[in-house]
């Protein structure tokens, strides 16, 4: 086994983001996915949706990888936002390309609720500016007053306010409330060899590569020649040696037998899901080669909590007339009240609001069509972002249902708390506001019981001090376990109310730091 | 346990009544769940031209719009050349279209009048509500093509019509899919 190798669990962006790191300093590197290759740039994925209205099987999941059970509070398909594929969810991202502010590393000792992170924003500082550059950030912070100190500007200029959505700002800046523009992982011009956004409105599968996925940046690093990406391949667990993660047992999908596969260092980077389910696998319980593991592996799940309203106004401000999300406010991300209530941000982007789905049914001709559909051109969508807190109700165990290989799937337990109902209200309250400083004609709220996460999952092997407060340690690595790490979302400690994504690269990257420099 | 004739009997007695009574009960209670109608597992292939003529008048008449005839034609003849079952049911679709129109005094479907081509294709005369487990059944024994042509002709055209040409309708400048640049959307629509 070569010591300068590395394994990793998950072809997402933070697998990509590590791999791309370690091919680029010489490591061997080989990133296994358990979804099958995804063509990139997404311009087949597109010509589907798009031109053909269709949905390439070829493109999903094999049956019997993803199955988890749900109990709880949360009623939406877990499964389904999860996207295994050569890329993983990323593929399909919404690219809003956040950082979180310092005070959310420190919501225990700042508001007396969750815990501290042993790291703050400002060790994470530099590799936000790194992450930034690797995605390919568009942004400003000059209409934001409440965005965070940075040292470096954003790589890209950033995607301007819509027509419709320069009309809200000025009143809402009438009331006092700032409307500012989205920091995102699109190119408001070229970047790299990524040509500039051309608008296509079609963003999740974005046919040029505007919009940044993954599978960029795993091309990159295959062609190094130092990365193999193994697609349709499940990694059941890990093996662990004299206190050393030693290898991956892997099977093809539609195999019938494991083999070893390993590395010098491993990491695992599949979501906080399968993260948590992983490490439940291997565990030292289960087989006495596997990973000693902390008992808050899988007891943090984290979810942010979104609810969205329709706003109705008396003028056609034309939202989707352009595919990127535009205006925001943080306005509300560290308010009086935190501590009470989580924090909020919130998106009133010009994004399409979706026709009601009975529309297509209800009509004959498109006369009729048109007819349903003229609503939606003076409609937006204003979305509540907003921060939830681990309190280890929400769990990652394993299921009694098996997959394919006969392991278990995971089951999520995720309970809501008083503090998120607090939460839904502060929020609600926003919405009014907004609603009464924009001169809406009308608002519906979704109520809190249809609460979604975003697609963002996190804190199931949260980073602390020790086993007895969290999972892995401020870079990643398992406790006790020296070459295993885990990244992503997982190891969040607390999620703030910003969307999550920017920060698991950034964690990503001084993981990949610290491995192959300080930890040599 | 033995099962006797008179236990048989019995049994058989006790399941006719129950499914008699669930019979009455459902059809008390209106109709049946709905069910989608199935299209053929027929390999795909190339479109004949007469079927794809009536594809197109279909659209122009469900629509209502002045459709470009490529924009729906390239539709359909993806769907005919790659998918199972279409290029089968397209080239019934124009024939039955022809016929029906035909019927209602046309020369044909194509050279019909919108409103017999409405007229036709009305057929399944359910106006989009969705086919109950009966109609489907009904469909399937008397081998009624029409509403297959509701679901995968009338239905997938207006959805077509929907992300496409209903939001030039509705004003926009594009629809998702068009490449629109970075600068209009900043500006006042006309």
């Amino acid at each position: 086994m070569p010591e300068r190798s590395v394994a990793i669990v998950g072809s997402g962006v933070v697998g990509t983001a590590i791999a791309c790191e370690f091919a680029g300093r010489g490591y061997r590197v080989d990133v296994f996915e358990k979804g099958p290759p995804y063509p990139y740039p997404h311009t087949p994925q597109f010509q589907d949706r798009f031109l053909h209205g269709y949905e390439n099987p070829a493109h999903l999941p094999a049956a019997g990888i993803q199955g988890l059970s749900l109990t709880g509070d949360y009623h939406r398909d877990l499964d389904s936002e999860r996207y295994a594929v050569a890329g993983g969810s990323a593929t399909h991202w919404g690219a809003i390309a956040l950082r979180m502010r310092p005070p959310d590393f420190h919501t225990r000792s700042g508001y007396g609720y969750g815990d501290d992170w042993p790291i703050g924003y400002d060790e994470l500082e530099p590799y936000y500016c790194r992450a930034e550059a690797f995605l390919g950030v568009s942004g400003t912070d000059a209409d934001n007053p409440f965005a965070p100190r940075r040292s470096r500007p954003y790589p890209l200029p950033p995607f301007e306010l819509s027509y419709g959505d320069r009309i809200l700002a000025t009143r809402l800046a009438e009331r006092g409330i700032a409307l500012h523009t989205t920091p995102q992982a699109a190119t408001r011009r070229a970047y790299r060899d990524r040509p500039g956004c051309q608008n296509f409105g079609a963003c999740d599968v974005c046919p040029i590569g505007a919009r940044y996925s993954p599978n960029y940046d795993l091309a990159r690093a295959i062609a190094t020649g130092r990365c193999t990406l193994h697609t349709r391949t499940a990694v059941r667990r890990v093996v662990v040696d004299r206190g050393r993660a030693r290898a991956l047992v892997v099977r093809a999908v539609d195999g019938m037998v494991d083999r070893e596969h390993a590395a010098g260092v491993i990491v695992v980077a599949g979501g906080a899901i399968e993260n948590a389910r992983l490490l439940l696998l291997s565990s030292r319980e289960r087989a006495p080669d596997g990973v000693p593991l902390s008992e808050t592996v899988g007891r943090y799940l984290t979810f942010h909590h979104l609810w969205t309203a329709r706003l109705h106004y008396a003028e056609a401000l034309y939202p989707g007339d352009v595919g990127r999300f535009t205006g925001q406010s943080y306005q509300f991300i560290d308010p009086p009240g935190r501590g009470r209530h989580g924090a909020v941000k919130l998106e009133f982007s010009s994004n399409i609001v979706p026709p009601p789905e009975r529309s297509l049914d209800e009509a004959a001709t498109g006369a009729e069509l048109v007819e349903i559909l003229r609503p939606t051109r003076s409609q937006r969508m204003l979305t509540v972002h907003a921060e939830s807190v681990p309190d280890g109700h929400r769990t990652v165990t394993l299921s009694e249902a098996r997959d394919r290989f006969g392991d278990p799937y995971a089951h999520v337990h995720y309970e809501l708390a008083d503090f998120d109902h607090r939460t839904y209200a502060f929020g609600s309250g926003l919405v009014e506001r907004f609603a009464a400083a924009t001169r809406a004609t009308g608002a519906e709220f979704e109520p809190f019981e249809s609460v979604y996460s975003g697609c963002h999952h996190m804190g199931t092997c949260r980073m602390g001090r020790g086993p007895g407060d969290s999972a892995v340690d401020a870079f990643g690595a398992v406790h006790g376990v020296g070459n295993l790490f885990v990244a992503g979302g997982s190891a969040f400690v607390s999620p703030g109310a910003v969307n999550p994504t920017l920060t698991m690269v950034a964690l990503a990257l001084r993981t990949a730091d610290y491995v192959t420099t300080r930890r040599g | 346990m033995r099962l006797t004739r008179r236990r048989f009997l019995a049994l058989g007695f006790a399941l006719s009544t129950a499914a008699a009574w669930v019979g009455w009960r459902s059809t008390a209670r209106g109709p049946e769940p709905s069910a989608e109608p199935v299209l053929g597992q027929e390999p795909p292939g190339p479109l004949g031209s007469r079927a794809m003529a009536a594809l197109v008048a279909a659209a122009g008449a469900v629509t209502g719009y002045a459709i470009d005839p490529a924009h729906y034609g390239e539709y359909y003849r993806w769907r005919a050349e790659h998918l199972r079952g279409y290029r089968v049911l397209y080239e019934r679709f124009g024939r039955d279209a022809d016929r029906a129109a035909r019927e209602l005094g046309a020369r044909s479907f194509v050279a019909a009048t919108r409103e017999i081509q409405l007229d036709v294709l009305g057929r399944a005369g359910r106006g989009g509500r969705p086919m109950t487990v009966w109609e489907r059944l009904r469909a399937d024994v008397s081998g009624n093509p029409w509403p297959l042509y509701e679901r995968f002709v009338v239905r997938e055209t207006l959805a077509l019509f929907a992300r496409t040409d209903a939001w030039i309708a509705l004003g926009y400048r594009g629809w998702p899919g068009v490449p629109k640049g970075l600068e209009r959307y900043r500006l006042r629509h006309a």
